[in-house]
């Protein structure tokens, strides 16, 4: 609990001081490189639901090769019930949940869970249940007609969880997400992310390209133009926008420079291990208004 | 070399130190049966008699030879000469004793004491005590005012048998003679500015100039050169360490000394850091922390005007060139009505007023930066002495190069400059005893630091930051001072500023904060002194001006506390401008109720702090008006020969940060925050150069300004006046000053600073981090030990060395192990593993070594020196990171080890 009157000078002069020390930091494991269970990105389809309009939610995770998942639950809630970590889980739900052993449990038993779980906001628990999730019907009730048009964000909760051993709970991911719902005339919707080009090459989303030892490629993301939408600004005039959205780069092995690359300048440069590999670079796109994709690509180095 | 106002010269300060002079008017002498009394009731005085000339009796043989100890009391006729026309002998001590006193009292000379009418004849009690300890040691009953060494100007050695000659102020003149170690001392010299004469056959005789401050010893180094030889004195000022008696602490720092402190750049301010009650600041950061006060809290001043800054980028040096530094005053706490505006510390930087007769001139340069002092006088007979500074970093010039291929250029720049323009004596090169002072003190100092980045590659993922980062900060200061007698006892010192703050934040296109203040100040201060017990001083502290801003964001401000997706982001910016008025007003004494006037000094005071801010675009005050009244009290006492009793306590208000003060409609609710502040403490000399000093001290804080909890939109109150704190502690500084080869002193700081935002409340304000019971957290720069020792050594053929050894405990910070990934914004929410600044980094340890020598020629002096930082390569962390997602921790650790050359030298034409 910093006062804000004194963060800025003390942020900037230790942003000086790394400066003044000249000194590249400590190692510490960058955000592009994929070791470990991950989530890398969500979104609702549609992106921007109305009150009662059903929609799935949709998960990217990386699972290192020979990983296991153990499952992923899923909860929703209004902005009202939730808090800055998302949507608040009872802790006994969340034990029951983590604790529970499908196979081995009675109908019934599955039942009480379930219903505890509903009730508690659970709308996913993969691979058993899908996830998917209905905002309320009277989730604008109260709202004046321009409000309810710019909507209240909704959260999306998830725990992904690695398959087996005791420590699996704590090696959990929790992620959340905020889902739009609205009732704007236009409301937004996910980007498409079809591929990739290498080097000014095309591939196609899941495709795999071959690469020399250490070689740096540009990648550039196929990604449809950006979405132009109304805006209602604070004086309630409409504006008409478009999208800026940005990519956020993993891979497996290699190295990026930067990891993330911004609208229009979307290509990132990764350079390829200076050794035989074999593994996959990742996008992810945002559109800043909630929508998402991603895109995965095989590498090969030989 | 420090500079005192004449008004505060008290001739009883000197004289009680040795003889416990008491005087008495003639007609209170009367009642005490000296049977001197003038027959008819006399006039009331305006000013008592002021002893310009003191010897020393001789101790008889008799009594040496006996071993045997005395004192005489003794009544003075001083007639309207200042000369003493009559001795009488009130207490008698036998063993040869009253004829010495009342031999070396007939030789005493005074300044008159002066009724309404003019001079006239008084008597006064008088006493001379005679100790064996004190004269083979130094010590006992006075402290030495004025002591020296001279030394042969071409070997170095120490010359015995220098005639010493002294003239003071208001005629004073004193002689002595060097001992077998080149060494004298005098006691009983008034403050003010002296001239030292020395001379020996076969030597070129040498003669300085400097200043005797009441209260604190002045050393003097002189280097005859033999017959024939160079003809040019090196002369070293030093101002020794003392605690003179206004304040309850202070920390008059040796210029000549703290300028050899390894790790300080040769920069005397950056030396603060190695004082008791200064906590360490992160490195590169020059923030001053004192006893546990914000950094913002601690007030800086030049020349008693108070500037934004004291330190260039990067805190590593201060925005005043060195050569022009005199003394640097640092008061952690205590202090007097005299400072205020400020809860924390306050550091006092005085410039020179001496002016050589010839001109003068030096040269630094190191890694950061190269610059220059040239000093000298002009005008008729040499009456205006002019000095002039600058320095310039180079830093931005060398770093392009080394990140040219990349695209990316980082600058960081500094300028300063200052401009020092006094009528002086042209006899002394120093501001004149017998006329008004008149100078005039212009300065200012530019930093700039710029990263550009190529256009076509992101800093981030936020498109409204894509661009270049720049942030620069400016002062400019002219400074117009007068200080006028119009009587012996009445004294009115003025200083008038006019000056420009800017600063300005710049990030991509539509990230831009800018601030200008111009402000004008104007500080006065009446000194009346109608006798030795008592010295009164009301003043005017003002300062008054217009404060203009201009911010422009992309976002805006009040939807922080709700998700703000970027795509539905407005563009926010605001301006303002309008005034300030802070029309302090305070008084304080210095009473001395006691015959011996320095046995008990009071000092109380009290301020009336206040503030109003206007703003052109709404009527009335913005803020304001504040008044709030700061009582203050410090009080010392002599307990012992050698020791000192202190204790202070005060209130102190601090008015609101400039961006606290403004909100975009409506009047800003807040008040000033405030700060009551309680100290205790010993001061021990052990000697002519050691000493001790010990205080304890709490400081309870109340109406921080913090956050408002409840901040939702920019129509809300931004801040609110509901925080508290508390700091306390123990401070010891034991310390050697310079003798001929060594000095050092070793500093000690135990202390403890917590704070409370929202008293009773479990969750921070801003993230929402647990507190520990109570809502008290540590102070973020709390640091329990700090540990610092310094020393240095002069060795043979003008080599120096100097170390510093430092440990200080760790700062506290907040430990965050994992977090919650917030998909749309590609951000961790850390989870928090303790409660806000519940853990430590690791201690600090470094030690610091510089070596270095003097190369003395005909006409300029050349000093190399090589300062090795962190010698013992120890790793210190400055700063806690995490990884992207809090899963690891990691050290921002503190310099390597660096060996940082450099040089100065100096000129004389």
């Amino acid at each position: 609990m910093s006062r804000p009157r004194r963060s800025p000078r003390t942020g900037r002069i230790a942003g000086l001081a790394l400066l003044a020390a000249g000194c590249g930091g400590p190692k510490l494991s960058q955000s592009w490189q994929l070791d470990r269970l991950r989530v890398l990105g969500v979104r609702a389809v549609p992106a921007e639901p109305r009150p009662g309009e059903t929609v799935a939610l949709e998960r990217l995770l990386y699972l290192p090769a020979g990983a296991s998942l153990g499952g992923v639950a899923w909860f929703a809630c209004l902005p009202e019930n939730a808090d800055e970590f998302g949507c608040p889980v009872d802790p006994d739900l969340q034990a029951a949940l983590e604790g529970a052993d499908p196979e081995s449990m009675s109908p019934e038993e599955l039942a009480a869970l379930y219903e505890q779980a509903v009730a508690a906001g659970l709308v996913g628990f993969e691979p058993w249940l899908a996830p998917t999730w209905t905002p309320p019907e009277d989730a604008l009730d109260g709202l004046d007609a321009r409000e309810a048009t710019e909507g209240v964000s909704a959260l999306v909760q998830l725990v992904a969880l690695p398959g087996g051993g005791d420590d699996a709970a704590e090696e959990a991911e929790p992620a959340y997400k905020r889902v739009p719902v609205s009732l704007a005339a236009t409301p937004n919707h996910n980007p498409v992310l079809a591929g990739f080009e290498v080097d000014g090459e095309a591939v196609e989303a899941g495709g795999t390209v071959a690469v020399g030892p250490g070689e740096a490629v540009d990648l550039t993301p196929a990604l449809d133009d950006p979405e132009e939408y109304v805006y209602l600004d604070s004086a309630g005039e409409e504006e008409t926008r478009t999208e800026e959205p940005y990519l956020t780069w993993y891979a497996e092995g290699g190295a990026f420079d930067q990891p993330f690359s911004l609208y229009p300048y979307t290509t990132a440069t990764w350079t390829a291990p200076d050794r035989a590999w074999e593994g996959w670079v990742v996008a992810v796109a945002r559109d800043r208004r909630g929508g998402m994709a991603w895109a995965s690509l095989r590498v090969s180095v030989e | 070399m420090r500079r005192r106002r004449a008004g505060g010269r008290r001739l009883a300060a000197a004289l009680a130190a040795i003889l416990a002079a008491a005087p008495a008017r003639a007609g209170e002498a009367a009642e005490g049966g000296t049977g001197a009394a003038p027959e008819e009731e006399a006039p009331p005085l305006v000013a008592e008699p002021k002893l310009v000339k003191f010897v020393e009796a001789d101790y008889p043989e008799e009594a040496r030879a006996e071993g045997v100890e005395g004192s005489v009391r003794l009544a003075l006729t001083v007639d309207e000469n200042g000369r003493v026309a009559d001795v009488e002998v009130l207490r008698p001590a036998g063993h040869g004793f009253d004829e010495a006193a009342v031999a070396a009292a007939r030789q005493l000379r005074f300044e008159p004491a002066r009724d309404a009418e003019g001079p006239v004849a008084v008597v006064i009690e008088f006493e001379y005590r005679f100790s064996l300890r004190a004269r083979e040691g130094d010590e006992g009953a006075a402290p030495v005012d004025l002591a020296g060494l001279i030394l042969d100007g071409t070997s170095g050695a120490p010359l015995p048998g220098v005639r010493v000659s002294v003239e003071g102020p208001a005629g004073f003149t004193a002689e002595t003679t060097t001992d077998a170690d080149g060494r004298w001392a005098l006691r009983g010299v008034p403050p003010g500015g002296v001239t030292v004469r020395a001379a020996l056959a076969g030597h070129e005789p040498g003669t300085v100039s400097t200043e005797v401050v009441e209260g604190q010893r002045t050393d003097v180094t002189l280097r005859l050169d033999p017959e024939g030889g160079d003809a040019d004195a090196d002369e070293t000022i030093v101002v020794v360490y003392e605690a003179p008696e206004t304040v309850v602490t202070r920390h008059t720092i040796s210029i000549d000394d703290i300028r050899r402190v390894p790790g300080t750049f040769g920069d005397p301010v950056r030396v603060i850091q190695s004082l008791p009650g200064a906590a360490r600041a992160p490195f590169g950061t020059g923030m001053l922390v004192i006893r546990g006060a914000n950094p913002e809290d601690s007030a800086v001043y030049i020349d008693g005007v108070r500037v934004p800054l004291i330190y260039h980028l990067g805190g590593y040096e201060s925005v005043i060139n060195p050569d022009l530094v005199d003394s640097v005053d640092y008061l952690p706490g205590g202090y007097g009505a005299r400072y205020g505006r400020s809860t924390g510390g306050v550091v006092d930087v005085r410039t020179r007023t001496d002016y050589p007769d010839r001109l003068h001139g030096s040269w630094s340069t190191d890694l950061l930066d190269s610059g220059g002092l040239l000093a000298g006088r002009v005008g008729r007979r040499g009456r205006v002495g002019v000095m002039a500074a600058g320095r310039r970093s180079y830093i931005d010039a060398i770093l392009p190069a080394f990140t040219r291929d990349s695209g990316f250029t980082v600058k960081p720049r500094w300028y300063d400059y200052q401009l020092r323009v006094d009528r002086i004596d042209p006899e002394t090169g120093t501001i004149p005893e017998d006329r008004d002072e008149l100078g005039l003190f212009v300065f200012g100092f530019q930093d700039l630091l710029q990263a550009s980045t190529p256009a076509d590659v992101a800093q981030g993922t936020d498109p409204d930051t894509q661009g270049d980062l720049g942030t620069t900060y400016s002062t400019h200061r002219a400074v117009l001072h007068h200080a006028h007698d119009f009587r012996s006892d009445l004294r009115l010192e003025t200083s008038l500023s006019f000056g420009v703050d800017g600063s300005s934040f710049l990030l991509g296109d539509t990230f831009r904060v800018d601030n200008r203040t111009v402000t004008a100040t104007a500080r006065s201060a009446l000194i009346w002194s109608p006798g030795a017990a008592l010295e009164v001083e009301p003043g005017l502290d003002f300062i008054g001006g217009t404060w203009a801003f201009e911010a422009s964001l992309p976002f805006d401000p009040g939807s922080l506390a709700d998700y703000d997706p970027i795509g539905e982001r407005e563009p926010w910016s605001a301006s303002g401008r309008g005034t300030l008025w802070t029309p302090d007003l305070y008084v304080e004494a210095r009473v001395r109720p006691l015959a011996d006037r320095d046995r008990l000094l009071l000092v109380p005071g009290v301020r009336l702090a206040t503030l109003v801010v206007g703003a052109a675009d709404r009527e009335g005050p913005m803020l304001g008006p504040l008044t709030d009244l700061d009582p203050r009290l410090a009080v010392r006492v002599l307990a012992l020969p050698q020791g000192t009793f202190k204790a202070g306590a005060g209130v102190y208000h601090q008015p609101p940060m400039p961006f606290e003060a403004w909100r975009p409609e409506g009047r800003v609710e807040l008040g000033q925050e405030r700060a009551t502040s309680y100290e205790i403490g010993w001061e021990q000399r052990f000697g002519p150069a050691v000493d001790a000093d010990l205080s304890l001290f709490y400081r309870a804080m109340d109406d921080l300004i913090v956050s408002n909890p409840d901040f939702a939109s920019t129509t809300d109150a931004f801040f609110r006046n509901q925080g508290i704190g508390r700091a306390y502690g123990a401070e010891l500084i034991l310390r050697h000053a310079r003798t001929d080869r060594f000095f050092g002193w070793v500093s000690y700081t135990l202390s403890r600073s917590e704070r409370n935002d929202d008293p009773g409340a479990s969750r921070g304000l801003l993230r929402g981090d647990d507190l520990s019971e109570g809502g008290w957290y540590l102070f973020d720069f709390d640091q329990t030990h700090i540990l610092t020792a310094v020393a240095g050594y002069s060795l043979p053929h003008d080599f120096e060395v100097s170390g510093r050894v430092q440990y200080v405990t760790g700062n506290p910070y907040t430990p965050y192990s994992g977090g919650v990934y917030d998909v749309d914004q590609d951000f961790w929410f850390p989870y928090a593993t303790g409660a806000y600044n519940s853990e430590r980094m690791p201690d600090f340890f470094a030690l610091d070594l510089r070596a270095s020598r003097l190369f003395a020629f005909r006409r300029w002096q050349l000093e190399a020196y090589l300062d090795l930082l962190n010698l013992v390569r120890g790793t210190n962390p400055e700063y806690v990171v995490y990884n992207y997602d809090y899963s690891e921790q990691a050290w921002i650790r503190g310099l390597p080890f660096v060996p940082s050359p450099g040089f100065e030298a100096r000129f004389a034409w």
